[in-house]
């Protein structure tokens, strides 16, 4: 068990002992070896370390797709602290709410090139890294103290109530996902790995350890890469692996068709997010005869719990995989009892993935990381569906108001709850996406309407925004005095 | 044929309304496709297709740059353009 003990930021020192000269990141315009990439790192530890940042502190990170990003990242981890990625789009009330939840000593921002380190309400440019005269070393050097069992991030997530929750991920807990991930995808170095996710979601971030793991090349992308331009943005950074979700299976499917030359070094897509669909994947599998797909399920809350494995997915179509190793994924009828195969109920996941909890959420910690017995921690994930005789994953998605939006998970009520806190908006009821048709909200106003969605992104991230907005006198309520959503959802379908 | 920038910008018009099902707000200059108009990667791919059966031309995908769709101009420009390559 060589994986006992180590911490997220040995990864970086481990591959570096391996592979000190290969690439380990791109992006259009630069990149960085491994050794290049842990000196950066190393450089930023000191200055973190110098502006006060103690072993056990959290730190917000904005989650650029940039070199910078990466190795604040693994400054922050060397020195002992947590840090919570946030999105680069999140407006700044989002940034105040998680920098006062997750109690962080600082947060860190990127423009221009240049690292921006905000501390209570002081701004502090960082000097320019300059690698001519970098003084590094081993990140592990740097010694914090801390233990396996001391957080590496708190990954903020759309939960079933109001604002998002800080789901806590010690260091055993990400090491072990990163390396049952890796043993089922097996990333290569001689892959480059296209990323168009944002950092700040853990598919996105977990890309950077199963590239350190498998020696790989990370290629950062714009996440603006993701539809139109996604076929020209891997064709010219000459990817061999893209972690997709389906809005971009989609893009590419129609686009490869007219010119799948362009795209032969693609070996591997992965998908998770949603459910991806079986046109674009058989489209895109026929004009790219040499390319696999591996299709995966998976929630922050435990990282990943299930991988197909490669083109599993033609002989069990619309499975979403086996459970990682050494782990287990049951499904739970509605008295908790294990059903059988075949059957339908919750999916419940165990083993060393499922993280610690929801970060100072001492009630919805408990609901979903169910302890039995006092003892056994199993994580009710919210998600149902079945396992096939083989133990195959099937997943049919939630009952609950949480929902995927452009594969990206998002709540019905932290919608409308942001909604109605504007000044003047009575009420707001949001329906979820269908198919084809986008998310609605569904306001009301005390006296004269506005553009809500304007006012909307100043609140929230721009993923979670509505699709449509549609205002109404007042919002039709059904016998029980609720908000009669049946209704609203009949009234768009027509 | 030559085809002119207020056609093009009917074109686009009929497009974007048609994709995302709704009233669009004509179309000016400076409006940015994404947060203005609220598209996404699916609306922007269905729309291109529409305009690729409205204005009879098919895209080389190896063309298409994130600068030609962030506003209406830009939109507008590109689709000249490749109108201007294929006329018909």
């Amino acid at each position: 068990m060589s994986e006992a003990g180590k911490l997220v930021h040995h990864l970086l020192d481990d591959a570096c002992n391996t592979w000190p000269d290969q690439t380990f990141v791109r992006t259009k315009d630069q990149s960085v070896t491994l050794s290049g990439l842990r000196d950066r790192a190393f450089f930023y530890a000191r200055i973190l370390k110098d502006v006060g940042v103690l072993p056990g502190d959290r730190i917000v990170i904005e989650a650029a797709n940039s070199i910078d990003s990466v190795a604040v990242i693994f400054a922050t981890l060397a020195i002992g602290a947590a840090f919570c990625p946030i999105h680069t789009s999140a407006p700044d009330m989002q940034r105040r709410y998680v920098t006062e939840n997750s109690a962080a000593a600082l947060s860190v921002c990127f423009s221009d090139n240049r690292v921006f380190i905000k501390k209570a309400a002081a701004n502090h440019t960082v000097p320019v890294f300059n690698a001519r005269e970098a003084n590094g070393g081993p990140l592990g050097s740097l010694n914090p103290g801390i233990i396996s069992e001391d957080i590496a991030c708190l990954i903020y997530t759309s939960g079933s109530t109001g604002q998002p929750k800080g789901v806590t991920c010690l260091h055993r807990q990400v090491i072990f996902a990163a390396f049952a991930i890796a043993d089922a995808l097996e990333y290569k170095p001689a892959d480059t790995v296209f990323v168009a996710q944002p950092l700040s979601f853990d598919y996105g971030l977990y890309q950077i350890f199963l590239c350190l793991i498998g020696g790989a090349t990370l290629y950062l992308a714009d996440p603006g890469a993701a539809g139109l331009t996604l076929f020209k943005a891997l064709a010219s950074s000459k990817a061999t692996i893209l972690p997709a979700v389906p809005p971009m299976l989609d893009n590419l499917a129609v686009m490869a068709k007219r010119k799948p030359g362009a795209l032969h070094r693609l070996r591997l897509i992965t998908n998770t997010g949603a459910a991806a669909q079986e046109t674009s994947v058989q489209s895109l599998r026929q004009c790219l005869p040499d390319l696999k797909f591996q299709l995966m399920y998976g929630l922050t809350e435990c990282k990943r719990a299930a991988i197909n494995p490669p083109d599993a997915d033609i002989l069990r179509p619309s499975s979403c995989g086996l459970p990682l190793k050494d782990t287990e994924i049951k499904i739970i009828d509605e008295n908790g009892h294990r059903a059988g195969p075949g059957v339908v109920g919750e999916i419940v996941i165990r083993g060393p993935h499922v993280m610690a909890g929801y970060w100072n959420d001492e009630e919805l910690s408990k609901q979903r990381y169910f302890i039995h017995n006092a003892t056994m921690k199993e994580l009710r994930t919210g998600d149902f569906g079945w396992l096939d005789e083989d133990g195959y994953l099937y997943c049919q998605g939630r009952r609950d108001d949480i929902f995927k939006q452009r594969g990206y998970r998002v709540s019905c009520s932290e919608i409308e709850a942001a909604a109605s806190a504007i000044e003047g908006v009575k009420s707001a009821v949001l329906i979820p996406p269908d198919g084809k048709r986008p998310s609605v909200l569904f306001v009301s106003f005390d006296d004269g309407e506005f553009d809500i969605i304007k006012d909307l992104g100043t609140r929230l991230e721009e993923f979670k925004l509505p699709g449509r907005c549609v205002s109404m006198s007042s919002i039709p309520t059904n016998s029980n005095g609720k908000f009669d959503r049946k209704q609203l959802e009949k009234s768009i379908r027509n | 044929m030559i085809i002119n920038k207020e056609t093009v910008r009917t074109a686009l018009h009929q497009a974007v309304s048609k994709v995302l099902g709704e009233d669009v707000p004509p179309l000016k200059d400076n409006m940015s496709m994404f947060e203005e108009l609220r598209m996404d990667s699916t609306t922007m791919l269905e729309t291109m297709m529409e305009l690729e059966d409205t204005l009879q031309f098919t895209v080389d995908p190896e063309d298409l740059d994130i600068e030609d769709f962030l506003t209406v101009e830009a939109y507008i420009g590109f689709l000249m353009d490749i109108k201007q390559q294929q006329p018909a």
